[in-house]
């Protein structure tokens, strides 16, 4: 709950004034001996009363106790105001989404639509899709030849591929000796309802919602094959769009010792990260594409949401990987970057791009 | 030659110190925690500034403490010398 960090800091209040009243006591408890005048005259150090200071320290305490209780107060007041918030306006969306869904895909409801969110109809929509057929082909290398690993947020959004190739895959042999594999994941590629020969398409993004098996899943663990990437290789995953989602799902499979997530642009509202990993998202508050996730659930990864700079309305501009690389740069040089995820250093990898066709029936 | 009339006791002097350190770590704990940045409003910001307030007071109150301990230190050293 978002009020914790408040809380905390109420019951730290709570303790600060107990020991407040342990030190008042304390010193009130302290003798100072008074001097001769003799004595007095010759050290020049008068004698000093605690009083004041006692005084003090008890204004310290009521004022730690006074604050304690504001700030209990304002977390409970606050705390009520964000499941108002919810109620009125995260719930309803996800009805709307459902309905949106459900009608574009003309399926009956199968459960009470209140009870419906963005996973149920997003699993109404797409059924129970698979087995997914995709051919992936590993083709030429990433432009400009080998390239050192990337160690900053920009410079991995980056190299996020897009188009013919939506899947990267390096490998690097870091600085102290560790083997690291760096997976890129592209957005979707096609955007028209109904399964295309493009695996990263509308229907897998609506399979990952729904938490059911999705092409483009299966594309990338192919693909992952095919570069060499066993089950338990230390994996950096770092995705655009529904890439963010696959590097989301595929950092929480268990099948791989997960170094990194960084996303951008993704709709993680169901997956709900745990980030026993450093993790990273970032989104643009005026990018409409994150909340297709529907509401989100709690998670620890860290999350990043700012403006893209884009025009009003330019829906696209805000969604485009260009846009996020240029709000990755702008976080790498806040000076909250040391709280983000860090990569070390590699010298020169291996790095392979591949294509994906799904086979149609 | 030693007067034996000692301004302030060691143990008081100890004993003011302690506090003082308390004072300080009450006051460190403080600048550790946090308000948060999920929620903005005036109520929120009035607490900010009473809470920067308190660990200010509390380092204030921590440091005359070890000034009269010094005070008081230096007293009995002269007392003591007298």
């Amino acid at each position: 709950m978002s009020e914790d960090h408040v809380l905390a800091l109420a019951a730290y209040l709570g303790e600060c004034e107990q020991r407040l009243d342990v030190t008042r006591e304390s010193l009130a408890g302290i003798q100072v001996a008074s001097r001769d005048p003799f004595t007095e005259a010759l050290s020049h150090l008068p004698a000093q009363s605690l009083a004041p200071l006692v005084l003090g320290v008890e204004k310290l305490a009521n004022e730690a106790r006074s604050l304690g209780d504001a700030l209990s107060h304002y977390a409970h007041n606050s705390a009520e105001q964000e499941r108002a918030r919810v109620r009125a306006w995260e719930v309803p969306r996800d009805r709307v989404l459902a309905l949106l869904a459900v009608t574009l895909a003309r399926v009956d409801p199968v459960a009470p639509f209140d009870q419906w969110g963005v996973s149920e109809a997003a699993q109404a929509v797409v059924g129970t899709p698979g087995p997914h057929l995709v051919e992936v082909t590993a083709v030429a290398a990433a432009e400009g030849g080998p390239l050192p690993r990337a160690t900053n947020i920009a410079e991995r959004v980056g190299r996020i591929p897009a188009g013919e190739t939506p899947i990267r895959i390096e490998r690097y042999v870091t600085d102290s000796g560790e083997t690291e594999i760096d997976v890129y994941l592209a957005g979707t590629q096609e955007w028209g309802v109904g399964a295309t020969v493009e695996p990263f398409d509308m229907e897998s993004n609506l399979a990952l919602v729904a938490g059911v098996s999705a092409a483009s899943m299966v594309a990338v663990e192919a693909a992952m094959g095919k570069a060499g990437v066993k089950p338990g290789d230390r994996v950096s995953f770092v995705g655009h769009s529904q890439g963010g989602l696959l590097a989301a799902r595929l950092a929480e499979s268990g099948r791989y010792a997960t170094s990194s997530l960084l996303t951008v642009g993704a709709p993680l509202g169901t997956v709900a990260p745990s980030g026993n990993y450093p993790a990273l998202a970032i989104s643009h508050r005026d990018d409409l594409v994150p909340e297709l996730g529907g509401a989100s659930k709690p998670t620890r990864i860290t999350h990043v949401e700012t403006h893209s700079g884009a025009n009003a309305f330019d829906l696209a501009g805000a969604h485009a990987r260009e846009a996020y690389v240029d709000t990755a740069a702008r976080v790498d040089a806040s000076p909250a970057r040391e709280n983000f995820p860090h990569w070390e250093s590699a010298g020169e990898g291996n790095s392979q791009l591949f294509s994906a066709k799904r086979v149609m029936n | 030659m030693p007067s034996g009339r000692v301004a302030m006791s060691a143990a008081g002097i100890e004993q003011a110190l302690v506090e003082a350190r308390a004072l300080r770590e009450l006051a460190a704990g403080i600048n550790l925690h946090s308000t948060g940045s999920a929620w903005r409003s005036p109520a929120r910001d009035r607490c900010d500034v009473r809470l920067d307030d308190l660990e200010r007071q509390a380092q204030v109150i921590a440091r005359k403490l070890e000034l009269w301990a010094e005070n008081e230190g230096a007293a009995s050293l002269r007392v003591e010398h007298l």
